[in-house]
């Protein structure tokens, strides 16, 4: 249940990260591309499986692992895409604040001039 | 721990940061990334000759046992790019010093570029397949600032899209891992393909991951349906970052697909097989259709970027030991010529103040040496003995005709005259042809300027290097296409591969 729940959460914000990135404005594409970070932060902790297996922590008066225990390195995985999307974004927002300014329209319509 | 397999890497990160400790000293900037660009030439030749020494160099980062923990393999292939990345960013240092505009160079352009071939190298070097996630968004978050860099208003027009259509990339990048991690519990792509063939042969989620993966990378690569960031945003930056950007950032895509599907999820399905020779024939010759149609030099030579990625995913398709060889011989002869085409390109828009192709002209009759240089690099690109694209060119066909695939060729050689007709509208326009009045007036006047001559003088060096590389490298393609036979003998035969990188004593 757990696991069609959680599914199901990140599906939606697949879609609607989707959906908003497919819009002719900026900062839509924007929201929606942080939307789609998380979703995929979300796909990369499920990685780990869900269980009710104990954390990790070996016994002080034991020297290995005994018994079922929980996959601790999605959350270092997911501890790095989380700050590589935040460092990620504040770029995006600060470009497209700069494109805003220089080029006096957030309509992604406007901005194809370069293409050939 | 042996750090040296990481010196590359530990160099260009370095510079980076003594770059930022002087920099309004422009002098010092340049000094300090011509020097890292050297040094870390030479830390990639001694990692190749260790290679054909025999040894194996890999660094396990904190001396973890081999499955586990972060690890830098430098094998035949990761030191053959290496090689080639230092000598662009060796020549791209020294470029710049004709090219950049003060107030570019300024806005922390070298560290910025050390941190970008931070990135490329690591990402040539790391054998963990989340490590490559996290090198890919270090040359990326660079790659954003030198596109950007300047803020003109083409160039930010063209960064948004760059940015957004490669932050997707790298989205399904790191999905595609996390599903990876989730059926095979490894991100260490060594023990990634020696797990994988245990698994139930028809698992769909590691198919899945595969196909996720495959347009990731397509996307980084420039790959046919995914390929329209590109041709809108790369003309837009200063000529230098233009070159870089052709010389590494595509080829990083392709690199991580040599490395990585042979290896894993060829030998899954030969879907995968069938989907890079189909997308590569669409790139081609969408590629060269679309740089015909082009009048900007900048713009020619970007699209076509798209046409010559198109060859290297054909040839990763065809999967043999020859066909990566050629793939691999491909890729560093494009990310030479290539480079060397916009270099020169940057050299006629400071001439002539414009690289459109209708202002343009007279430039056989002032420059007959840059001329020359074009010449050489134009026909390189477009395959013409004895140039390096000959021999590129010829190993593709070859490997395709060894499996008796005959469309295959004919398209490839269709392809390559087009790029010759393409290569020969720039000839034409920019060199031969007479300009008019005005812009011959304004041509002769600029070289009549003894210190805009002198101004020059960098960028006609590099250039020349670069054409008697591309050279070289069609006169000796015996002696590079044997190393390149030897570098592909482990990325087409997963078991040797994973002995190299698993075998290896502690």
């Amino acid at each position: 249940m757990t696991a069609l729940s959680y599914a199901l959460l990140v599906g939606l914000l697949m879609a609607s990260g989707a959906y908003l990135i497919l819009q002719k404005s900026l900062v839509r594409v924007v929201i929606g591309v942080s939307i789609i970070s998380n979703a995929v932060n979300l796909v990369l902790f499920s990685a780990g499986k869900f269980s009710d297996a104990p954390a990790p922590i070996i016994d002080a008066t034991k020297n290995t692992m005994e018994g079922r225990f929980a996959d601790p390195l999605p959350q270092a995985l997911i501890l790095t895409a989380i700050v590589i999307g935040f460092g990620v974004i504040a770029f995006l927002l600060v470009l497209c604040k700069q494109a805003f300014f220089n080029l006096n329209t957030d309509n992604v319509d406007d901005m194809r001039s370069t293409e050939p | 721990m042996n750090l040296l397999p990481a010196l590359p890497v530990i160099l260009f990160l370095a510079g980076a940061i003594f770059t930022l400790l002087f920099h309004p000293h422009r002098t010092m900037q340049r000094l300090i990334s011509l020097g890292t660009c050297f040094f870390a030439l030479l830390a990639s030749l001694k990692l190749a000759r260790l290679n054909w020494q025999g040894l194996k160099p890999i660094l396990r980062f904190g001396d973890w046992e081999m499955p586990f923990g972060i690890i830098y393999v430098a094998d035949p292939l990761a030191c053959i790019m290496l090689i080639t990345t230092a000598i662009i960013g060796l020549g791209t240092c020294i470029y710049i010093w004709s090219s950049l505009k003060r107030e570019e160079e300024h806005l922390y352009f070298h560290f910025f570029f050390l941190i970008l071939l931070a990135g490329v190298s690591a990402s040539f070097l790391t054998g963990d397949l989340f490590h490559l996630f996290v090198c890919f968004e270090l040359l990326l978050m660079s790659s954003f600032v030198l596109m950007s860099l300047g803020s003109h208003s083409d160039q930010l027009e063209g960064s948004i899209k760059y940015v957004v259509l490669n932050l997707i990339s790298s989205f399904l990048f790191v999905m595609s891992v996390g599903v990876l991690y989730s059926q095979t519990g490894t991100l260490n792509i060594a023990d990634l393909a020696q797990k994988i063939p245990t698994l139930a042969s028809q698992n769909s989620w590691i198919l899945i991951s595969g196909i996720m993966m495959l347009i990731s990378f397509g996307i980084k690569a420039g790959m046919f349906p995914l390929f329209f960031w590109l041709p809108a945003s790369y003309h837009t930056p200063p000529a230098a970052i233009s070159a870089l950007f052709s010389g590494l950032l595509t080829k990083v895509g392709v690199y991580a697909m040599i490395r990585i599907f042979p290896l894993i999820y060829f030998p899954l399905s030969n879907l995968f097989q069938k989907t890079f020779i189909i997308a590569g024939l669409c790139t081609m010759v969408i590629g060269v259709v679309g740089a015909v149609a082009q009048n900007q030099i900048k713009r020619i030579l970007s699209v076509h970027i798209i046409s010559q990625v198109g060859y290297i995913i054909l040839a990763i398709g065809m999967q043999s030991q020859l066909a990566l060889a050629a793939a691999l011989f491909y890729t560093i002869h494009n990310m030479i010529a290539k480079t060397n085409l916009f270099y020169i390109s940057g050299v006629i828009e400071r001439l002539h103040q414009s690289d459109d192709l209708s202002k343009g002209g007279s430039l056989f009759k002032y420059m007959p040496y840059l001329s020359l240089i074009f010449l050489i690099s134009a026909l390189g690109l477009a395959g013409l003995p004895p140039l390096s694209g000959f021999f590129a060119k010829f190993f593709v066909i070859y490997a395709a005709a060894e499996q008796q695939r005959y469309f295959v060729i004919a398209l490839a050689l269709a392809v390559s005259v087009l790029t010759l007709y393409s290569m020969l509208k720039i000839w034409t326009f920019a060199f031969w042809k007479p300009a008019d009045i005005e812009s011959e007036f304004y041509l002769k006047k600029a070289l009549d300027d003894k210190s805009f001559r002198r101004s020059l003088i960098p960028a006609y060096l590099v250039t020349m290097c670069f054409a008697t590389l591309i050279l070289c490298m069609g006169l000796f393609a015996n002696h590079a296409f044997e190393w390149a036979l030897n570098a592909s003998d482990l990325v087409s035969n997963p078991s040797k591969y994973i002995d190299f990188v698993l075998g290896a004593k502690p």
